[in-house]
C-alpha cells in the first residue's frame, strides 16, 4: 500500500500534462469546428 | 468614473462613430455592445438602471450577451456610458458585426477548457474518493488521499468553476441573485468545509461533489453558448459577403480603399465573382446573384441606372461600374443584419415576467436550502447534504431559459428562409388569430404588369406598335406604362400627357397617338378573360392595336392562401382596383370575401369591423399604401424584396418574392408555441418534484447536480429542435413567377 506514496503524486504529474495538452490543443484551434468534418467530402485520398 | 472612460475614448472620434453606429433621428445614434459578464435578467437590470439618465434605450439580450444601446450622441460621448458600464464590472465592447462571431467562438474555447479541466482533474478526484465509499481506509492513506483530492479538485473549482463563482458572489454583492448564485452558495460551501475537514482529519469530504457540480454545469452551459454561436453565424454570413476593400475609380486610375471610406456619388468597380461593397446605381448592364438578400437563387439581370445592394455578386464575365448611393450601415445588407439582430434581442414583456418570476423563485430556493439545513440540524452531515441539494437541483435556468432560447432559435429558423421576424411577439399571437386579409396589388401580385396579348388591326405590324407604344409611355412610371416599356429603349413622344382614368396622349412624328383603355368586347375579345386589361393604341382616332395586359401574381399564392385556410383562418382580399380585376384575382388564389375599390381608410374599416365582431385580424401588404392598414391589424406581415426592404413594414418582413414564406412563419410559430408550452411544464413539474426530495434529504448533491444540468439542457436542446425539420419547402429554392393567363 505505500506504493500510493508513489503512484498517487504520478497520476497528478500525469493529468497536469493531459489537462496541458487538451488547452494548448483548444488554444490552437482544433476544436473550433467539429461539424465541418463530418460533411466534407473524403477529397484528399 | 472618468479614469474608467478613457481607454474608450477613441470610439467619440467622428469617423469612428460614424463606422461603429447608426445615426438615427435628431442627434440619436445606436451602437451594439458585447458585454462580458452579462448571464441573467438580473445584469440586464442592474445596466438598465445605471444607463437610464444617460441612455435613450437599452436593449439587452442575455442569450448572445450583447447589448444596442441608443443615446444622444451630440450631448453624450459614448465612452461615458461604457464607462459606466465598465463600472458595474462588466466589461463593454463595441461591436463591428463580425466580432460578435469571433467573440462566440472565443467563448466557446473557454467552455471547451473548462469542461476539459474539469473532465480529467474531476475523474480523479472521483477515482480517490470512491475509496471511502467502500469502508474505513486507514488514517494514514485517507491523510493522502484527501488532500490529493484537494489538489485534483482545486484547478476544477476555481478554474473550470470560477464563472459561476463569480457570476454568482457578485450578484449578491450588489444585494442582487441571478441564477447561478444557489449553485455559487453550494459550491463554496461544499469546497470550504472539505478543505476545513482535510486539515482537521475529520468527518466527511465533497470534492466529488464540487466536481461532479462543475463538470455537469458547464457541459449545460456550453451547450446554451452553443445556439448562441448558431444564431452569431448566421449574423456572419449575412455579413461575410460584404468586403473590406472597394476598387475606387478616379481620375488617375482605379485604387483600392476601405469600404468605411467610400463615399456617396463615387464610382466604385466590382471583379466577376465579387460582392458588391455598397449600394449603388449601375452604370453597365449586369447580372448579379442576390440569394442572399432575397433568397433568390436565379441571377438577376439588371440594366443600367437600376440599384444594386451591397452583398450581391457580380456573375457576369466583366468587372462592373457602379456610383455609390448607400454606404455603411445605411445599406440594405447592413439594414436586414439589423433586423435580425433586433429580433433576436426583443424580449416579449411575457418574457421579462417570466424573468421576474425565476427572480424571486432563486430566493425562495436559498430560503428553502436554510431551512432544509435548519430541520436537520441534528445531524450537520446530512444537513449540509439536504441543504446542498436544494440549491443546487433546483433549476431557475429552465424557467428562464424556456422562452428566450425558443425564440432566439425561431429567429434565426425564419431568417434561414428569408423571413425576418422584427418583433418576437408575433411568433406568440400568431396562434390566436381569426383573420387574414391580404392587399392585392403589390401583396398578391407584384407591382407589374406585362403584355399578355397582341391584337394588330392596321397596316402596321406587332414590333411597331409595340414600339409607338412604348414612345408613348417612355418616362411614365405607371405599373401599365412599364408593361409597355419594359424591353424597349426608344425615344419619348412629344408632349405626353397622362389624364387619369383616361389614358396617354402624345405626339409621334406630329401625329396625334394615344393609349386608351377600352372594354374587352370592344378589343374583340369575346371570352371575356376577367384577368385581362384591354387598351387600344390609336393614331389620330384610328385604331392600329388592341393590348391585354395582365398583372403578374407572386408565386406561391394559392398555395399560401391555401395554408392559411388549413390554420383556420378567414382570408380576405382587399384592393383598391376595380371589382373585376379584384374579383379575378380573388376568384384565382381562392379567395370568396373580396372587397374591392377600396381606399386605406376603407381598408382599415374593414379591419375594424372584423376586431368588432371579437376577430384578431393579421394584415399582410406591401408597405406602399396600406400603412393604416397593417398598422390597425393585430399582427402584420410586410413584403419586400431587395431594395424595397427600407419601405417595409410588419412585425415580420417577408424577403422573398413568394409568399409561401407565410406558410413558413405559421408553421414555425406553431412550433415555436409548443415548444415554449413543453419547456415551460418541463420546468415547472421538474422543480416542483425535485425540492422536495430535495428538502427530505434523499438527493445526494451530485445526482442534484446532474438533475439541474440536465433540465437546463434539455429545455435548451427541445429549443433548437427548431432549428431542424419542419417544412420541406424552403423560400430560397427558385420560384417561377405565376402569370394567370
Amino acid at each position: 500500500m505505500s506504493s500510493l506514496y508513489l503512484l498517487i503524486p504520478l497520476s497528478l504529474l500525469l493529468v497536469v500534462l493531459a489537462a496541458g495538452f487538451f488547452v494548448s490543443a483548444i488554444n490552437r484551434g482544433q476544436f473550433d469546428d467539429l461539424e465541418r468534418f463530418e460533411k466534407r467530402m473524403p477529397d484528399d485520398f | 468614473m472618468s479614469d474608467l472612460a478613457a481607454p474608450f475614448t477613441v470610439f467619440d472620434a467622428p469617423e469612428v462613430l460614424a463606422q461603429i453606429s447608426t445615426p438615427l433621428a435628431a442627434g440619436q445614434r445606436e451602437v451594439l455592445l458585447r458585454v462580458e459578464g452579462m448571464h441573467c435578467g438580473a445584469c440586464v437590470r442592474r445596466m438598465e438602471n445605471a444607463l437610464r439618465d444617460v441612455a435613450l434605450q437599452v436593449r439587452a439580450d442575455v442569450p448572445s450577451a450583447s447589448c444596442e444601446l441608443r443615446w444622444q450622441a451630440d450631448r453624450l460621448p459614448l465612452s461615458s456610458l461604457l464607462g459606466r458600464i465598465k463600472a458595474l464590472g462588466f466589461e463593454p465592447t463595441v461591436l463591428p458585426d463580425d466580432e460578435r462571431y469571433h467573440q462566440a467562438r472565443m467563448q466557446r474555447r473557454a467552455a471547451l477548457k473548462r469542461i476539459g479541466v474539469a473532465l480529467l482533474f474531476g475523474m480523479q478526484v472521483m477515482m480517490l474518493a470512491s475509496a471511502e465509499y467502500f469502508g474505513e481506509v486507514d488514517p494514514a492513506y485517507r491523510t493522502l488521499l484527501r488532500h490529493a483530492q484537494w489538489l485534483l479538485a482545486t484547478p476544477v473549482f476555481l478554474y473550470a468553476g470560477w464563472p459561476f463563482i463569480f457570476d454568482g458572489f457578485r450578484a449578491l454583492l450588489a444585494r442582487s441573485v441571478t441564477m447561478d448564485t444557489p449553485v455559487a452558495i453550494a459550491m463554496v460551501a461544499a469546497y470550504g468545509l472539505s478543505a476545513w475537514n482535510t486539515v482537521a482529519a475529520q468527518g466527511h469530504v465533497y470534492f466529488d461533489s464540487v466536481a461532479m457540480f462543475v463538470l455537469l454545469l458547464s457541459i449545460a452551459r456550453f451547450w446554451q453558448q452553443k445556439g448562441q454561436l448558431l444564431a452569431a453565424d448566421r449574423l456572419r454570413r449575412l455579413l461575410s459577403n460584404q468586403p473590406l476593400l472597394a476598387k475606387r475609380v478616379t481620375d488617375d486610375g482605379i485604387e483600392p480603399v476601405p469600404v468605411s471610406q467610400l463615399l456617396v456619388g463615387q464610382r466604385v468597380l466590382v471583379a466577376p465573382g465579387e460582392a458588391v461593397p455598397a449600394d449603388g446605381r449601375l452604370c453597365d448592364a449586369a447580372e448579379l446573384d442576390e440569394s442572399l438578400l432575397t433568397g433568390e437563387a436565379l441571377p438577376q439581370s439588371r440594366r443600367p441606372g437600376e440599384s444594386v445592394l451591397a452583398g450581391s455578386v457580380n456573375l457576369g464575365m466583366r468587372p462592373l461600374e457602379l456610383e455609390v448611393t448607400m454606404v455603411g450601415a445605411q445599406t440594405v445588407l447592413s439594414q436586414i443584419a439589423r433586423l435580425v439582430q433586433r429580433a433576436q434581442m426583443e424580449r416579449p414583456a411575457f418574457d421579462t415576467a417570466v424573468e421576474r418570476v425565476a427572480r424571486h423563485f432563486v430566493w425562495l430556493v436559498l430560503v428553502l436550502a436554510g431551512l432544509a439545513g435548519f430541520i436537520w440540524r441534528a445531524d450537520p452531515e446530512q444537513a449540509l447534504e439536504a441543504a446542498l441539494a436544494v440549491l443546487v437541483v433546483t433549476c431557475p435556468c429552465a424557467l428562464s431559459l424556456a422562452v428566450p432560447t425558443s425564440l432566439a432559435a425561431a429567429v434565426t429558423r425564419l431568417a434561414r428562409q428569408s423571413v425576418l421576424l422584427v418583433r418576437t411577439d408575433l411568433l406568440l399571437h400568431l396562434g390566436r388569430l381569426s383573420d387574414v386579409c391580404l392587399d392585392k396589388t403589390g401583396t398578391l401580385t407584384t407591382r407589374g404588369m406585362r403584355i399578355a396579348r397582341v391584337r394588330v388591326c392596321a397596316e402596321l405590324d406587332e414590333a411597331q406598335c409595340r414600339k409607338l407604344a412604348a414612345r408613348l409611355e417612355s418616362g411614365l412610371n405607371h405599373p401599365i406604362a412599364r408593361a409597355f416599356t419594359a424591353d424597349q429603349t426608344v425615344a419619348p413622344a412629344d408632349e405626353i400627357e397622362l389624364r387619369l382614368g383616361q389614358g396617354v396622349f402624345g405626339f409621334i412624328e406630329a401625329q396625334a397617338h394615344a393609349i386608351t383603355p377600352v372594354p374587352a368586347a370592344q378589343a374583340g375579345d369575346q371570352g371575356g378573360d376577367p384577368f385581362l386589361r384591354w387598351f387600344a393604341l390609336s393614331r389620330a382616332g384610328h385604331t392600329l392595336a388592341y393590348f391585354g395586359l395582365v398583372e403578374e401574381l407572386r408565386a406561391g399564392v394559392r398555395q399560401a392562401v391555401q395554408g392559411l385556410r388549413e390554420n383556420g383562418l378567414n382570408v380576405h382580399l382587399l384592393s383598391g382596383d376595380s371589382t373585376t380585376a379584384a374579383r379575378a384575382v380573388g376568384a384565382y388564389v381562392g379567395i370568396d370575401q373580396v372587397h374591392a375599390a377600396q381606399s386605406p381608410q376603407d381598408k382599415l374599416a374593414i379591419v375594424r369591423r372584423l376586431q368588432a365582431e371579437g376577430g384578431r385580424v393579421m394584415a399582410v401588404g406591401d408597405g406602399v399604401n396600406d400603412g393604416p392598414l397593417l398598422a390597425g391589424a393585430d399582427a402584420s406581415v410586410g413584403i419586400a424584396s431587395g431594395a424595397a426592404l427600407t419601405q417595409a413594414h410588419g412585425e415580420a418582413i417577408l424577403m422573398t418574392d413568394d409568399l409561401r414564406g407565410l406558410g413558413c412563419l405559421f408553421e414555425v410559430g406553431r412550433r415555436t408555441r409548443r415548444i415554449i408550452a413543453q419547456n415551460f411544464a418541463w420546468a415547472l413539474s421538474y422543480n416542483f418534484i425535485m425540492v422536495p426530495l430535495a428538502f427530505m434529504g434523499w438527493i445526494t448533491p451530485w445526482l442534484a447536480a446532474l438533475g439541474m444540468g440536465g433540465s437546463s439542457l434539455l429545455v435548451t436542446l427541445n429549443a433548437l429542435r427548431l432549428l431542424r425539420g419542419g417544412s420541406s419547402y424552403h423560400c430560397s429554392e427558385a420560384t417561377n413567377p405565376e402569370a394567370v393567363t
